[in-house]
């Protein structure tokens, strides 16, 4: 069942398209050939010379629509006279060979240069060097950027308004240039005689009809000749390493202001807290002291004795002893390398005054009396 | 339609086509009789004329440049410079221009190159070398412009502008004024870098100055204060050692005895009869 539908199927929906087109084609050529049946009288010979001029003309006059994008100009011509500029859109005009549309960019910069460095050694351009104001001679590079103004003035007034813009900027540049030195010019003298240069070729250029506008003059390049070159920009140079020194040695300076505070603060601090603790000490030990007193007041004795036997237990601890009775002649003591005139002193009281008083003289000095002199008295 | 019918049509025709003009919104043109010097000028547009008998004459309306490349001049002082300059022109009077020269651009252009290379010439020699450079160029341009002007007129062409371009003093006098301009800048250069050093080092110096000045500044503030907590520490220790100073002289000899042999490194001589010992041998 199912296969059987799926065979009759593509024959109901495909139509046979050949056979249509062929009975179509028979109702078209059977009724053309009634209409000229029957209408016969109106094919003459003329007739169909008159059509037919009919659809050429038709078709030449359809070849007059054209099209004006943003940014241009049309400008028309007829005959060879001109006849109007048309702005964007769509317009018509008579097709060639009566009318001619010639359709101008009027929205796009152009740009003329002149002198410039790598152009001159592309191609080989000998130096065309200025004259400034202090007879220094200078390579100058000019951008000229221009647009079409007047669509008309541009195509049928001056023949090749490039060449006529490098002329002017060209000698009005170097008017110009003699007006400045050539460190004036690198500075803020470039602008300036750009911008006069500017003023002064749009006068010329207005004088002509040219339909230029000027956009912007721009001194692009300054350069000694060729021999002063290497020497120019090391100059150049050097004051760029000015700022970036001085910039270095500014940064130095601040560090060290930085580096001046902190110290101070260090400073101060320390005296601070050593200012705070030898308070804070002294008034312990006075505490101390205080209290003791207050004990002492109440039985001076008592405490005499017990702070001298506490001392003799701490230095008695924290020494060693050599124990002499009076009889005994010692014929050498044995004396620490470091034995204290505090030492001798607590040990017995006439010999340290005797030493103390010696003790400016010499190290050998007080050796000498420790030793053989305790046998003499 | 016999053949000759066709043969007057295309011939008609041929006339026809050939009679017309159609002048050029740019263009300049002339309709030249039998007298090749004389012509009317037409208009941009479409004209007729008789074959063979009458020609048409086009040239080139617009403005066009002219160069006058290095010509030699003599200034005031009697210097000798290389002198460039252009001009701008166009064809006036199509009739005068084509009586004149003939309708030959070619000439047309080096008759105007000699006019102006002797106007500038004989202009040229009113000004000093310092004149030409600057400063008097602008009343050049009008004497050369107003000269070339009056002689170009008669031959049917409007010169529009004359301008000086390069003035260049010829033989070594470049070389001599690089050479010159290479010392000067060679110098610049010498003099910023012993300026940039004397700069450097004073800014340098001045902050190291200015840093040891705040720290001793700061070193007197810190003595200072240390000193008066010096002097309040006396004060407090004068105040209270001065209840007693008997028991604070017995006291505070004890402490510095006692300090004094803490290190451990020392050695006591003592002999029998000292209290401690006394007392020790006493008791047995």
């Amino acid at each position: 069942m199912s296969s059987e539908n799926r065979n009759a199927d593509p024959q109901q929906e495909q139509p046979d398209w050949k056979r249509i087109c062929e009975q179509y084609w028979q109702k078209l050529s059977q009724r053309s050939l009634e209409y000229y049946e029957q209408h016969q009288h109106q094919f003459s010979t003329r007739n169909l010379i008159a059509g037919g001029a009919a659809l050429i003309v038709a078709a030449w006059a359809g070849c007059g629509f054209y099209q004006v994008d943003r940014g241009y100009r049309g400008v028309e011509t007829l005959i060879g006279a001109y006849s109007s500029t048309t702005s964007q859109g769509n317009h018509w005009h008579m097709p060639w060979p009566l009318g001619q549309v010639t359709l101008v960019n009027v929205g796009t910069p152009r740009v003329v240069e002149l002198g410039l460095r790598a152009a001159k050694q592309n191609f080989n351009i000998p130096e065309t060097l200025s004259i400034s104001r202090d007879h220094g001679l200078i390579n100058a590079g000019w951008l000229v950027q221009y647009q079409v103004d007047d669509a008309r003035n541009f195509l049928f007034n001056v023949a090749n308004p490039e060449q006529t813009i490098k002329q002017l900027t060209d000698s009005l540049g170097r008017e110009e240039i003699a007006r400045y030195t050539l460190a004036d010019l690198t500075r803020e003298g470039g602008a300036t005689a750009a911008g006069a240069v500017k003023l002064q070729l749009q006068k010329l250029l207005d004088q002509q009809h040219a339909g230029i506008q000027i956009i912007g003059v721009r001194l692009a390049e300054i350069m000694p000749p060729d021999l002063a070159r290497s020497a120019f920009e090391d100059a150049k140079r050097a004051h760029d390493e000015h700022q970036h020194l001085k910039h270095e040695a500014e940064v130095y300076a601040n560090e060290q202001i930085t580096k001046a505070r902190n110290e101070s603060q260090r400073l101060t601090r320390e005296a601070t807290s050593y200012a705070a603790e030898k308070v804070a000490k002294t008034e312990n030990e006075t505490a101390r002291f205080e209290q003791l007193l207050t004990e002492y007041q109440k039985s001076p004795a008592i405490v005499r004795k017990q702070l001298y036997l506490d001392a003799q237990e701490h230095i008695l601890a924290a020494t060693r002893k050599v124990i002499v009775t009076t009889d005994q002649l010692p014929g050498m003591y044995f004396v620490a390398p470091t034995l204290s005139n505090v030492a001798l002193q607590a040990a017995d009281p006439n010999h340290a005054a005797s030493i103390v008083d010696n003790s400016a003289h010499a190290h050998k000095a007080v050796r000498g009396e420790l030793r053989p002199s305790r046998s003499k008295p | 339609m016999k053949p000759i019918y066709l043969v007057a049509a295309a011939g008609a025709l041929g006339f026809v086509v050939a009679s017309l003009v159609v002048v050029d919104e740019q263009q300049q043109a002339l309709l030249i009789g039998k007298d090749a010097a004389s012509g009317t000028q037409l208009a941009p547009g479409l004209h007729f004329r008789i074959p063979l008998l009458e020609q048409v004459q086009r040239f080139d309306g617009r403005v066009s440049t002219l160069d006058i490349a290095s010509e030699s001049v003599l200034t005031a002082e009697r210097k000798n410079l290389l002198v460039d300059g252009f001009g701008l022109w166009r064809i006036q009077d199509p009739v005068l221009y084509q009586q004149q020269l003939g309708g030959d651009e070619l000439k047309a252009v080096s008759n105007l190159k000699a006019l102006m290379a002797s106007a500038l010439q004989a202009n040229a020699t009113h000004y000093a070398l310092e004149q030409l450079i600057s400063g008097a160029r602008e009343e050049l341009n009008q004497a050369v412009l107003q000269q070339v002007r009056e002689q170009a007129r008669s031959w049917g062409i409007a010169v529009l502008d004359w301008r000086l371009r390069q003035v260049e003093v010829p033989g070594a006098f470049n070389a001599e004024v690089a050479e010159h301009m290479r010392h000067d800048f060679e110098q610049a250069a010498q003099q910023q870098r012993s300026e940039t050093a004397v700069l450097v080092d004073k800014i340098r110096d001045e902050a190291d100055q200015k840093r040891r000045a705040a720290v001793a500044e700061a070193d007197h503030q810190a003595q200072v204060l240390r000193g008066k907590a010096d002097a309040r520490a006396l004060a407090i220790a004068a105040n209270s050692y001065g209840k007693n100073p008997e028991f604070f002289n017995y006291y505070r000899s004890l402490q510095v005895y006692q300090n004094g042999f803490e290190k451990g490194q020392d050695a006591l001589v003592l002999k029998p009869d000292a209290e401690l010992y006394k007392q020790f041998a006493a008791q047995p």
